[in-house]
């Protein structure tokens, strides 16, 4: 490992590595970054992939639509195909109560020039026709939201950031942190290294780093699970999302479905602990809105976390108190979706130039006030 | 243009020249080489597949297969109906 680098960034996740390229592309490639486990290891090889802009606040809205249109050119950019999909994203309404917060989400993305829009049950059975439409009132929905398949985006990253330059150190923990004059030194699992600046993006772990640097933040990883079916022919065109338990399922390129539901319990923070619990629940949910899909197989369940903030919306600052220790964290369960525009908004901020979006609705600091604008649709 | 067809993984059609495509660009570890090319992902969950995987790994990046180690093993062993899940209860405590 180099001795010094002119930015260390601790995780390996899309965040991390998405900011890393929009460094490179401005000329900044002395970055290193520290990884704890492989490559991406955490809720980026974790996640089922949705890519949406339909949100309740306008932190999120701005971020996911900037977003979008940069995954569209994504692919020819850095030369890798992970299978990017316009199908639009369907949310449910099963009550006249979930409809209203459906209609309340569609004004605010209408207010911001999102066009979504509300939709009644004989439409949904036309963009979903294997749904069972019996006990939907309604629901919204958008067609440029979309799927990807995360890891070839990721590995894309790696691939392109090693040509750069840039060194990613796998298995590579850091353990401690020192502010020393002219930057920080770490001392991770595998020796130490300087650096002048230094970014935290480690998701999940993004507490525990900030601990390290002595400055609390008020981020907690929540453990969610995932399954995928064996692989079906195309039929599901878009995301579809329920309002009531949180229960989203698409269908990738390859065929497999893939799909969460919320757990009604809190989970202990292992990763290797199974849910027959989630098993049965996600089940229920796929054998009620689908009948037909009845007889079809559950191939593999899996977990990761997501990294909630108090208000389900990021933290994009430089740390309080310093003038070069940066934090990405706090995605609540979207990081991956915006991570294009996070990048590129990380690259500003570290780069000292003009953000590219406004950034007092990201800061730190917000948590201190009265008002917070809250996102309500966090699913799975 | 030769296309190799000697594959790895069944269930995903993985072929030997993938897996040593992966390698070679720099993911060595067992986990990334899994993501990348979906070995062992498939209904098999990777029971016919693993020791083969783990041998071209250990020979292409030269370690001890020792240090290779094993993908995480996922539930459901094998494939499970989604209407089976539920022959035994309700479907869960609501």
């Amino acid at each position: 490992m180099k001795a010094s680098c002119s930015l260390a960034i601790v995780g390996s996740g899309v965040t991390g590595l998405s900011t890393a390229y929009s460094l490179c592309k401005r000329g900044l490639k002395d970055i290193v970054i520290l990884e704890k486990g492989h490559l991406s290891s955490g809720a980026s090889t974790r996640n089922g992939g949705g890519v949406r802009a339909q949100f309740t606040t306008q932190e999120n809205i701005i971020l996911a639509k900037w977003s979008i249109r940069r995954f569209r050119r994504m692919a020819s950019e850095l030369g890798v195909n992970f299978w990017f999909r316009q199908g639009g994203y369907l949310f449910l309404a099963e009550s006249d109560e979930e409809l209203s917060t459906l209609r309340k989400a569609v004004s605010i993305q209408n207010e911001n020039k999102l066009d979504s829009r509300i939709i009644d049950q004989s439409e949904i059975k036309s963009l979903v026709p294997e749904i069972e439409v019996e006990g939907l009132v309604g629901g919204s929905f958008r067609k440029g939201d979309a799927v990807l398949f995360p890891f070839p985006l990721l590995f894309g990253y790696a691939s392109f950031l090693r040509n750069q330059g840039v060194s990613i150190e796998t298995q590579c923990e850091a353990k401690k942190i020192k502010k020393v004059s002219a930057g920080y030194d770490i001392e991770t699992t595998r020796g130490s290294i300087h650096a002048s600046k230094l970014l935290n993006a480690a998701g999940g772990w993004s507490s525990e780093v900030s601990q390290m640097l002595g400055c609390p933040i008020p981020t907690r990883p929540v453990r969610h699970q995932i399954m995928a079916s064996t692989p079906l022919k195309p039929f599901l065109d878009p995301m579809v999302v329920t309002i009531r338990d949180g229960f989203y399922m698409s269908q990738a390129v390859r065929g497999e479905l893939i799909g969460g539901i919320t757990e009604p319990l809190p989970h202990p923070s292992d990763t290797s602990m199974n849910g027959s619990l989630f098993c049965r629940l996600i089940s229920k949910r796929i054998t009620g809105l689908f009948p037909r899909l009845s007889s079809v197989c559950m191939m593999r369940q899996w977990a990761g976390f997501y990294d909630m903030s108090p208000d389900a919306n990021p933290i994009l600052d430089i740390l309080p108190g310093t003038d070069n220790a940066y934090i990405a964290c706090g995605f609540s369960g979207h990081g991956f979706m915006i991570s294009p525009a996070v990048g590129e908004f990380m690259a500003c901020l570290i780069m000292d130039d003009k953000p590219c979006f406004p950034a007092g609705p990201y800061r730190l600091d917000r948590f201190q006030k009265e008002v917070v604008s809250k996102e309500a649709l966090v699913i799975g | 243009m030769v296309v190799d067809k000697k594959f790895a993984c069944l269930c995903e059609d993985v072929t030997l020249e993938e897996l040593r495509h992966a390698i070679r660009e720099g993911f060595h570890d067992i986990e990334e080489v899994k993501r990348i090319t979906g070995i062992g992902t498939g209904p098999c969950q990777g029971k016919q597949c693993l020791q083969s995987f783990r041998l071209l790994l250990a020979e292409e990046t030269g370690k001890p297969l020792d240090e290779i180690g094993l993908t995480t093993p996922r539930p459901p062993v094998r494939p499970v109906a989604f209407g089976l899940w539920l022959s035994n209860n309700d479907g869960g405590s609501e």
